[in-house]
């Protein structure tokens, strides 16, 4: 299901890519890339261009001030970091069903299967966490790039059902992350009301979080009208309602502010918040829209 | 009540299944969602909820059912029936072809007997309107006097193409409700036009005509030789008794022997004379009409043209071409004797205008009418055009002008061709007293314009001289076919037609006509024309008598109320309101 999207054109191209880390993070000093927490640095090594999620504290300001031109410091220190990503994999993802597009959870899986790469590629640690219906699978990958393939065969044994828990999922990465840096949690955000008390706890303990908020286009704009049942994908709980303009409206209004609430929630506890909406084209949103998003540079 | 069309009701079977297809669809759509919470708030909100799913869709499944059922029963044409009125509107359209002129064994002309036939069946039927039409398509008329009118109508002798003229009534027959054609030949008829019932009233017998198909007099030595084609269109053989004559005086009488259904050529001895006519009679002729033939030799005085000039070889080698123009050349204008018939002056000018026709060449000073105002030259060359409609001028756009006489003419005067900037004058006609004065702006010879080396110059003279000859050729037989345009001196107001009947002329672009209706000699001024056989296939013709009993009509749905109307607006209206309940629930 991976390979839909991540294909071999995209690979190279990743490999130019590396993660952005936002908070001080433990690791083994063997990694390739270079960390810039002032904890970790030995000595200075080179400048180069600012990008968002820098620390403003290694902003050369003597340069800013000769060159207007916004550079930080970079310094020698090779450190291993351990990255999990989690896949909710809730029977809400498997949406749209039967539309010939992509699913929630095929557009997911390629993200995360690309972010992986790009991890594996810097030799970080790289585990894979999937969840549904309470239960939270761990299967470590590895941390060199050819470990990317079995990843990939991971995730393409992977079909969706039963409902979304995040709490569970992040109270089982929490309990782990003692050797971890960065959390990865790719999601619908639906069906579980404390998944924001779990992940403020995360967040409050110093966690580097990013949630890919994966939406299918029908779900932000629907269009579907008449009389009609719905029913949940996951709850299989029915409701008959006749979808006119007006209740369609209404629905997107609630929907841009669930979408808003997580938005205003990751912001006040440093989680870097990445809606992603599975028509829009896969290689622009990793090369581009992660990039801005601040989880790659 | 009836229906028009009554299998369009087994349309209603349809409803029951479109009802149960629209309840299927309305009630058992159901879709995933990935998350209901969302959905149930804004459903709440908005008030969408669907409470009683049955109690709902009754509206519009009403509204649906409704309008399918009222437009199949608006298919099924029901009317309610009233009481029986007579036809709306008759067509009946007339064969004038001159084969209807063609009368049967006991005296009775085909043309008459179908008129009367259907004054008959038009009384008892007393349609509301009756449209008729003549065939060839010349006229067409709605009255409500049948009988007068039907009298008025006259055979043709045009060929008259039954079948394809019928094909142009089609407009006129879509609203008829009947239509009745009266003819010799059913067999030409379609039992149909634009789908109504065709009636055809037909009268005739197997062919007893015998004709003169062709006709041809040739100069020979001693005069002239008529020979006549005549052809034996009944079964039977017969022996045919010919005359010839010559200006009305019986010269010579014979017989030929003709087969049944063969034909005999019949030659003259030498005669002269200015009309030679060739008469058959058979006792037993069905059809007149084709019986004589004429042939006038016309216009025994030659056109006499006076040349006053020091020579022209274009416009001498122009009217040589003109077989029945006589040319005799003056030096000087004193030496002019009278008696012609155009005088030109090329270059010079006569101290007064002698009557009759005049032209001018290039005059060199003023006389009468005609007045010189100076000249306009270029040596590049002057365009000119055409300022009015002639039959004397045709294209002149490649003619060059090197000089061109400004004139100042009578109020009278027609300018026919001018200069572009209209300063000189090209060609000009007016009036002065009993003298047509043709002026022509500039010399005729090559170091002034190039006209003469222009196709147009020996037609302007062609038609200058027939214009005055009144399109007669001398010393030549000529005859015409009826319907044919001929050309006649414009001041020939009426043509006398032999046989009692004059005909008008025309005048048209400058020049006068008239159209012979009838075979014969006509007269128009001083010079006969004759007009000749009827067509062939109208001699040939074998009538068959055809008399229905009634005229054949359509229904006539005025006497109906058309009820399909009102259910078919019905029916829109309401599939219009299913269509707004279904856009606005959002279904």
């Amino acid at each position: 299901m991976a390979n839909v999207l991540l294909n071999k054109d995209l690979l190279p191209k990743l490999e130019r890519l590396e993660l952005a880390f936002r908070r001080a993070q433990r690791g083994r000093p063997d990694g390739e890339r270079s960390s810039s927490h002032h904890g970790g640095r030995i000595e200075f090594a080179d400048y180069r261009q600012y990008a968002p999620g820098d620390d403003f504290r290694y902003i050369d300001w003597n340069v800013l001030s000769r060159t207007d031109e916004v550079v930080v410091k970079q310094f020698e220190r090779e450190e291993q970091y351990h990255i999990s990503l989690i896949l909710d994999t809730s029977a809400s993802m498997d949406f749209p069903k039967g539309g010939g597009g992509v699913t929630k959870l095929e557009y997911a899986s390629a993200c995360l299967a690309s972010l992986a790469y790009i991890g594996l590629a810097a030799h970080h640690q790289i585990e894979l966490a999937t969840f549904s219906g309470g239960k939270c699978d761990w299967f470590t990958v590895g941390a060199e790039k050819e470990k990317i393939f079995p990843l990939i065969t991971r995730l393409e044994q992977i079909s969706a059902s039963g409902g979304t828990d995040i709490s569970s999922a992040l109270q089982s990465s929490f309990e782990r992350a003692r050797e971890h840096s960065l959390v990865i949690l790719f999601t619908d955000l639906l069906g579980d009301a404390r998944a924001q008390e779990t992940l403020g706890a995360l967040a409050s303990r110093g966690c580097d979080i990013s949630v890919v908020h994966v939406v299918s286009r029908e779900e932000v704009d629907p269009a579907e009208r008449g009389r009609m049942i719905l029913r949940d994908a996951e709850t299989g709980q029915k409701i008959v309602a006749r979808i006119t303009e007006s209740a369609a409206a209404k629905y997107k209004e609630k929907f841009r502010e669930h979408c808003e609430g997580w938005a205003a929630f990751a912001a006040k506890h440093d989680i870097r918040f990445l809606p992603a909406v599975t028509d829009s084209p896969f290689e622009d949103f990793v090369m581009r829209y992660l990039r801005h998003g601040g989880l790659v540079r | 009540m009836t229906f028009m069309n009554p299998s369009a009701l087994f349309g209603l079977l349809l409803v029951p299944v479109f009802a149960w297809l629209y309840l299927r669809r309305a009630g058992r759509r159901e879709i995933f969602v990935p998350g209901l919470a969302l959905w149930q708030e804004a459903v709440e909100l908005s008030g969408a909820e669907s409470g009683r799913r049955t109690g709902a869709m009754t509206l519009p499944l009403f509204l649906a059912m409704s309008a399918l059922s009222a437009l199949i029963f608006a298919a099924s044409r029901p009317v309610v029936t009233g009481e029986t009125k007579a036809p709306e509107n008759i067509l009946v359209i007339a064969d004038c072809s001159m084969s209807m002129a063609t009368f049967d064994s006991k005296g009775n002309f085909y043309y008459r007997a179908t008129k009367q036939t259907a004054s008959k069946l038009l009384d008892e039927l007393k349609p509301t309107k009756i449209t008729l039409i003549k065939l060839p398509l010349e006229e067409e008329s709605i009255r409500q006097d049948v009988d007068s009118f039907l009298s008025t109508l006259l055979t043709t002798p045009h060929l008259v193409d039954v079948m394809s003229e019928l094909t142009r009534v089609s407009g006129l027959a879509a609203k008829a409700s009947a239509i009745v054609v009266l003819t010799d030949d059913p067999s030409k008829v379609p039992s149909e036009i634009a789908g109504k019932p065709v009636t055809v009233i037909s009268y005739g017998e197997k062919s007893r005509n015998i004709a003169i198909e062709a006709f041809e007099v040739t100069k020979s030595e001693n005069g002239f030789a008529a020979f006549a084609l005549v052809k034996n269109h009944s079964g039977k053989d017969a022996v045919i008794p010919v005359k010839v004559l010559v200006d009305d005086i019986e010269v010579e009488a014979g017989r030929i022997e003709i087969k049944a259904g063969g034909s005999a050529v019949f030659t003259s001895k030498p005669i002269k004379g200015e009309i030679i006519e060739v008469h058959i009679e058979a006792d037993d002729d069905g059809l007149l009409y084709d019986n004589k033939v004429f042939a006038a030799i016309s216009a025994s005085q030659k056109i006499s043209v006076a040349y006053i000039g020091q020579g022209n070889p274009f416009i001498f080698r122009a009217l040589e071409l003109l077989p029945q123009v006589e040319v005799k050349r003056y030096k000087l204008a004193g030496d002019v004797s009278g008696g012609h018939a155009l005088y030109i002056y090329d270059g010079v000018v006569p101290d007064a205008l002698p009557a009759g026709e005049v032209m001018l060449i290039n005059p060199p000073r003023s006389l009468g009418a005609v007045r010189t105002a100076g000249v306009v030259s270029n040596p590049d060359g002057i365009r000119a055009a055409i300022a009015k409609e002639t039959p004397l001028l045709t294209d002149i756009s490649d003619v060059r002008f090197k000089r061109l006489l400004q004139l100042e003419l009578g109020e009278d005067a027609d300018i026919l061709a001018a200069s572009e900037d209209s300063r000189g004058v090209v060609l000009a006609r007016t009036k002065d007293g009993d003298t047509n004065v043709t002026v022509v702006g500039c010399g005729l010879d090559l170091s002034e314009t190039n006209w003469p080396m222009h196709p147009s110059f020996p037609i302007f003279w062609s038609e200058l001289v027939s214009e005055i000859a009144g399109g007669q050729t001398s010393g030549v037989p000529v005859w015409y076919n009826t319907g044919d345009l001929i050309p006649v001196a414009p001041d020939a107001e009426v043509t006398d037609y032999t046989f009692g009947e004059n005909v008008d002329t025309v005048v048209r672009g400058g020049r006068a006509y008239f159209i012979p209706k009838w075979p014969g000699i006509y007269t128009a001024g001083d010079v006969k024309y004759a007009v000749n056989v009827i067509h062939p296939s109208e001699s040939a013709n074998d009538g068959v008598t055809q008399v229905p009993s009634e005229i054949k009509t359509v229904e006539n749905t005025a006497a109906h109320r058309p009820l399909w109307r009102y259910f078919a607006a019905a029916g829109l209206l309401l599939a219009f309101a299913f269509w707004g309940v279904v856009r606005v629930k959002g279904e």
